[in-house]
């Protein structure tokens, strides 16, 4: 079976199998369109990922390497956020950091399923709370100028649902 | 490009496309809490069409005025991408004026006015070129409407609801403007103590007209003998048909010459007690 080494930004080298790095489409294109040679032996670096995400990006890539290709976006069906995998829901369940991490490493290894499911879990964490309790969540600092807030609430109103 | 530093705080690296994917899955009530979070998720919201396009404008005005502060305000706001209104206005003063800055990107339209006249819901239209879906609930004024000259067409509409009083001169009007119609939803409702009008003809006319593109009619408050008469009706292609009748001898074949219609049903209502 063959196999490609990928290097993290750590240092750390990992040999994986072709098929579950082809999960990524960055590493796909640097395979197939760049031509980067895998039989050299030479690892694959991949500058922005770290060891301890890339060993469990890998962990997702290979239980899920056999998926088949998700339907073509259909705008209203891939916007649900109840319907993630019992299998996925327990994979990240991680720390907070850990989740973003995963998060940005998918977005940039390319892995658009992975993506998806991570979008799916943030936005069950903020769905249903105020913007206080959003920023808590997040730690963000509430960075609005006095007044903006009232505006936007203001605007708010008028564009709201009605249900 | 994005670093991914252990040490720093990763919600603040998630890059905004990555933000908006998230957004994406949530509703307006959702989105509006969200972006009194900070001021780079309130931009990430109005900046983005997809997620504005959740929310619904609403514009309940009795008249709307270019010169009024609301009016104003979004016209200024460089992002009005609304695809929803619901409009309560009765008068539109000047309205080509400024609607079709708010109406270009429209694709559904909910206007529950006590009375609107026909002109006025006429240029409405004339700047809401991407409408999908349009409902009127409203009565109309007792004057005599003149239909005006049709020149444009609503080439994307394919629901039209409406709830009215009389419906007679919106339909001959709305007819000739809905290329693409595929489901008509009419609700006719009479003023109390006023014998109404027959619209038979006219909705019939109107059917007539759309028909090639048809698939669904629902009808509350016409006569009855409507459903005889539209399954006479050659050239149909009508998937579902919904018809509220009052009590009467009903069809006795139903769907005989409709060999399209999968799906019927007709409530019979006595008004004997």
């Amino acid at each position: 079976m063959s196999t490609i080494k990928l290097e993290t930004s750590d240092g750390v080298k990992f040999t994986v199998k072709t098929q579950v790095a082809k999960c990524s489409g960055t590493i796909r294109t640097m395979l197939e369109d760049i031509g980067i040679n895998p039989q050299d032996g030479e690892a694959i670096p991949l500058s922005n990922v770290h060891s301890t995400i890339l060993q469990k990006i890998l962990v997702w890539a290979e239980h899920h390497v056999d998926d088949p290709e998700p339907p073509r976006d259909d705008a209203d069906a891939a916007k649900r956020t109840d319907d993630i995998c019992s299998w996925d829901e327990d994979f990240l369940k991680v720390d907070q950091r850990t989740l973003f991490d995963v998060m940005l490493a998918a977005n940039y290894l390319d892995m658009k399923q992975l993506i998806a499911v991570c979008c799916k879990t943030v936005a069950n964490m903020i769905k249903g709370k105020t913007a206080d309790q959003i920023r808590k969540t997040f730690n963000i600092e509430n960075d609005f100028p006095p007044g903006d807030e009232d505006k936007i609430r203001l605007r708010n109103q008028f564009c709201e649902e009605r249900r | 490009m994005i670093t991914v530093d252990r040490a720093s705080d990763s919600a603040l690296q998630i890059p905004p496309e990555v933000w908006t994917l998230i957004f994406e899955h949530f509703s307006s009530a959702d989105l509006s809490r969200a972006r009194l979070t900070c001021r780079r998720w309130n931009q990430l919201v109005v900046g983005s069409p997809s997620l504005l396009g959740k929310f619904e404008l609403k514009l309940l005005e009795k008249t709307l005025h270019p010169e009024s502060d609301r009016i104003k305000d979004l016209l200024a706001s460089s992002t009005i991408r609304f695809s929803r209104v619901l409009l309560h206005g009765e008068t539109f003063i000047d309205a080509g004026t400024w609607w079709p800055r708010i109406g270009r990107n429209l694709q559904v339209m909910e206007m529950r006015n006590r009375v609107i006249d026909i002109p006025d819901l006429f240029e409405l239209l004339r700047g809401t070129p991407k409408l999908k879906v349009l409902k009127v609930c409203s009565k109309y004024s007792a004057e005599e409407e003149i239909i005006p000259q049709i020149d444009f067409a609503l080439a994307s509409l394919e629901v039209l609801e409406l709830e009215t009083d009389c419906p007679a001169d919106l339909l001959c009007m709305l007819a000739q403007m809905c290329p693409r119609l595929k489901e008509f939803s009419l609700n006719i409702v009479p003023i109390v103590g006023i014998e109404p009008e027959s619209v038979l003809r006219e909705v019939l006319d109107f059917i007539r007209t759309v028909r090639n593109s048809l698939e669904s009619v629902s009808v509350r408050g016409t006569e009855d003998n409507l459903l005889e008469e539209l399954l006479d009706f050659e050239g149909l292609r009508l998937k579902r048909v919904s018809l509220a009748c009052c009590e009467r001898e009903i069809l006795s074949e139903p769907g005989k010459e409709q060999l399209s219609v999968e799906e019927l049903r007709v409530n019979i209502c006595s008004d004997e007690v």
